[in-house]
């Protein structure tokens, strides 16, 4: 168990490493230099700019001179409000679809369930986050188009997460505050995990749908379990393996999709303020931006992958 | 009042070309504390057979007995809920692959308290202990450290002495072994055959052996059908059709088997029945051994039935009675 879980930490080092090593690349690039190096050597330079990120030192901006670092603070709880958020809708829905359609194989359900998660993945992010401003907010009037919450509100930024900033700072709006930033919140997320959902409920379908064929399904049902009962714990259980793995690739998905959503919605995140920069070659802060979403891609792959390890009787290996 | 009766059980699957029949009248009476056994090639139907009697069968399957009782009740005239719930409270199945009928995911612990919890086990504490002793009473010497354990850090003997242990939960009247030991070594096999009978005695439950094994059979079940392409074609004692077997496919069987102490010269090769099974959806016309016998005649073009004769059931028009007599003088 402690040997794979070692194994697993020094992969997941091993790619920040390699993602470091394009970043210091991208750093180059800036107009003036980022840091202050004491070797002249790219080789040397390179274990320098280690040193600096460990220390929150990233930089300044080509364009405003800030400190990416603090621009990066600023923008990076939206966008993991918006992707955590996404993240829930797109494993929770799709998983619970996947075994809907699984326990209804061959019925209305099921091909109802797989056309329309069909359609969902073949839609572009934008394409669809438009269809859904101009149904619910242009049409119906229901959501808001674009934002975090409205201007009528002001919240003091404490943790910069909206959701928790509306609950505890110091304002006089009550609970409309908090619901206005979650009625923010629900279109954009819809947007983002759209795909991913789709993809997640149509593996989910495969996979149960591969398992229930299995002899130890036959010996649960021998044994006069309850067919609830088959499917969440003698089924899942076997296909959270290809699940988990399915999962570790939605997440670069959704980071692509960020960049679109938050572009569409006006979402003060990361991916808006990445694709600023890349449009006025702001190289320091395109560091910053690709240092972040990478680390976070990174960090989830972890976390699935000894999340597996724990779920996979077979794959933790005794020390000895 | 026999412990299960069934007449007349066919098992028929939808497929793309049509009905296909797997099991074609199937006769079955067992009693308790009674072994008997069914002995085919595969695709015999045993399994099929099997799944049908333990209501395991898969949606695209049909099946339909004319009488179906299980301890005087009659099957037949219950929901499928009903049904379901009879049958899992009086009938266990083990199956051929241990290691693979059992959950790779959760501990063997975990599967044993389930299912004692779904026969009305308790609480979890009484489900523990329950299953400690279900362990220990299938020969499991450890059970305390397996009970934490997962399938695949146990060989396929202990695995399989689990899913005994397993369908021994449910206190079943009848066990259907459906090729238990095929995947296990001779001597492995030996100790879960002795295991099985011991059991047999013990909780005085009838043992429905599947098996492909001759051998197996010969010291374990009082009686055997033996199947050909879905139909039983000889039913009889065990002693009676190892010696004298009426049937043209059952002699076949015996004759492939090599005796011990055997005479083999040099050059001879063991008996084989020329062909194959015939597949389900193509049986010949006529008798489904016709064209594999060697002694089929014009005859045998129609399908012979079922008879009776000298206390057992032959299905053939030309039953091996003569050969049999010579065959011992």
């Amino acid at each position: 168990m402690l040997l794979s879980l070692f194994r697993i930490l020094i992969t997941a080092l091993v790619s920040f490493l390699g993602l470091t090593i394009l970043t210091f690349g991208i750093s180059q690039q800036a107009t003036t230099p980022l840091h202050d190096y004491q070797s002249t050597h790219w080789f040397p330079q390179y274990f320098e700019y280690l040193g600096y990120l460990l220390t929150a030192n990233w930089g300044n901006s080509d364009l405003s001179g800030n400190d990416v670092f603090t621009e990066l603070l600023k923008h990076f709880p939206a966008s993991i409000e918006l992707l955590s958020f996404s993240l829930i809708l797109a494993i929770f829905v799709g998983l619970f679809f996947g075994i809907m359609a699984a326990k209804n194989r061959g019925g209305w359900l099921d091909k109802g369930l797989m056309s329309a998660t069909l359609v969902g993945y073949s839609m572009p992010v934008f394409w669809w986050g438009l269809l859904l401003v101009l149904f619910f907010s242009l049409y119906l009037g229901i959501s808001p188009v674009a934002g975090r919450i409205d201007y009528a509100y002001y919240i003091q930024p404490i943790t910069r997460f909206m959701l928790i900033d509306t609950l505890i700072s110091n304002h006089n709006y009550g609970s409309a505050a908090f619901f206005n930033a979650l009625n923010h919140l629900v279109l954009p997320a819809v947007t983002l995990s759209w795909i991913p959902m789709a993809i997640m409920a149509r593996m989910t379908r495969s996979s149960l749908v591969n398992i229930l064929k299995f002899e130890y399904i036959r010996t649960a049902r021998s044994k006069g379990l309850p067919e609830n009962r088959i499917i969440w714990i003698h089924a899942l259980r076997n296909a959270m393996q290809s699940l988990l793995t399915i999962g570790g690739l939605q997440i670069s998905i959704l980071m692509t999709g960020l960049i679109i959503a938050e572009y569409i919605f006006a979402w003060p995140g990361v991916g808006s303020w990445l694709l600023s920069s890349v449009s006025r070659q702001d190289y320091p802060s395109i560091q910053a931006g690709i240092l972040a979403l990478s680390s976070l891609v990174i960090l989830f792959n972890l976390m699935l992958e000894i999340m597996a390890n724990y779920l996979d009787p077979r794959k933790r290996r005794p020390l000895s | 009042m026999h412990l299960l009766h069934i007449e007349n059980l066919s098992v028929n699957f939808k497929t793309d070309h049509g009905l296909v029949t797997a099991v074609d009248k199937f006769k079955f009476k067992i009693d308790p504390g009674q072994v008997i056994g069914v002995i085919g090639e595969s695709g015999s139907g045993k399994s099929v057979m099997a799944l049908a009697i333990a209501d395991l069968l898969s949606p695209s399957a049909i099946a339909q007995a004319d009488l179906f009782t299980l301890e005087g009740q009659d099957l037949n005239r219950m929901s499928p809920f009903e049904r379901k719930r009879l049958i899992t409270d009086n009938i266990s199945i083990i199956f051929q692959d241990p290691t693979s009928s059992l959950n790779p995911a959760l501990t063997i612990g975990y599967q044993l308290d389930e299912t004692v919890r779904s026969h009305g086990g308790g609480n979890s504490r009484q489900c523990r202990d329950r299953s400690l002793e279900l362990l220990a009473s299938v020969g499991i010497q450890d059970a305390k450290r397996r009970y934490k354990e997962y399938p695949h850090q146990l060989s396929g003997g202990l695995n399989q002495r689990v899913m005994i242990a397993m369908a021994l939960a449910c206190k079943p009247k009848l066990l259907i072994a459906d090729e238990p030991t095929t995947s296990l070594d001779v001597t492995v096999q030996s100790q879960i055959l002795d295991l099985l009978m011991q059991l047999n005695q013990d909780l005085n439950m009838a043992l429905m052996l599947i098996t492909h094994d001759f051998s197996i059979l010969s010291e374990t079940s009082e009686k055997v059908h033996v199947m050909y392409s879905g139909q039983v074609v000889e039913s009889a004692k065990t002693y009676k059709l190892l010696t004298e077997p009426y049937h043209p496919y059952t002699k076949a069987l015996l004759d492939s088997v090599p005796h011990f102490g055997m005479h083999y010269k040099k050059g001879r090769r063991l008996y084989n029945l020329p062909g194959t099974t015939p597949p389900m959806r193509h049986l010949p016309v006529g008798c489904n051994l016709g064209p594999r016998c060697p002694y089929a005649s014009r005859q045998c073009v129609e399908m012979p039935q079922l008879k009776s004769l000298h206390g057992r059931q032959v299905r053939c028009h030309f039953p091996l009675i003569e050969e049999a007599k010579q065959e011992s003088k």
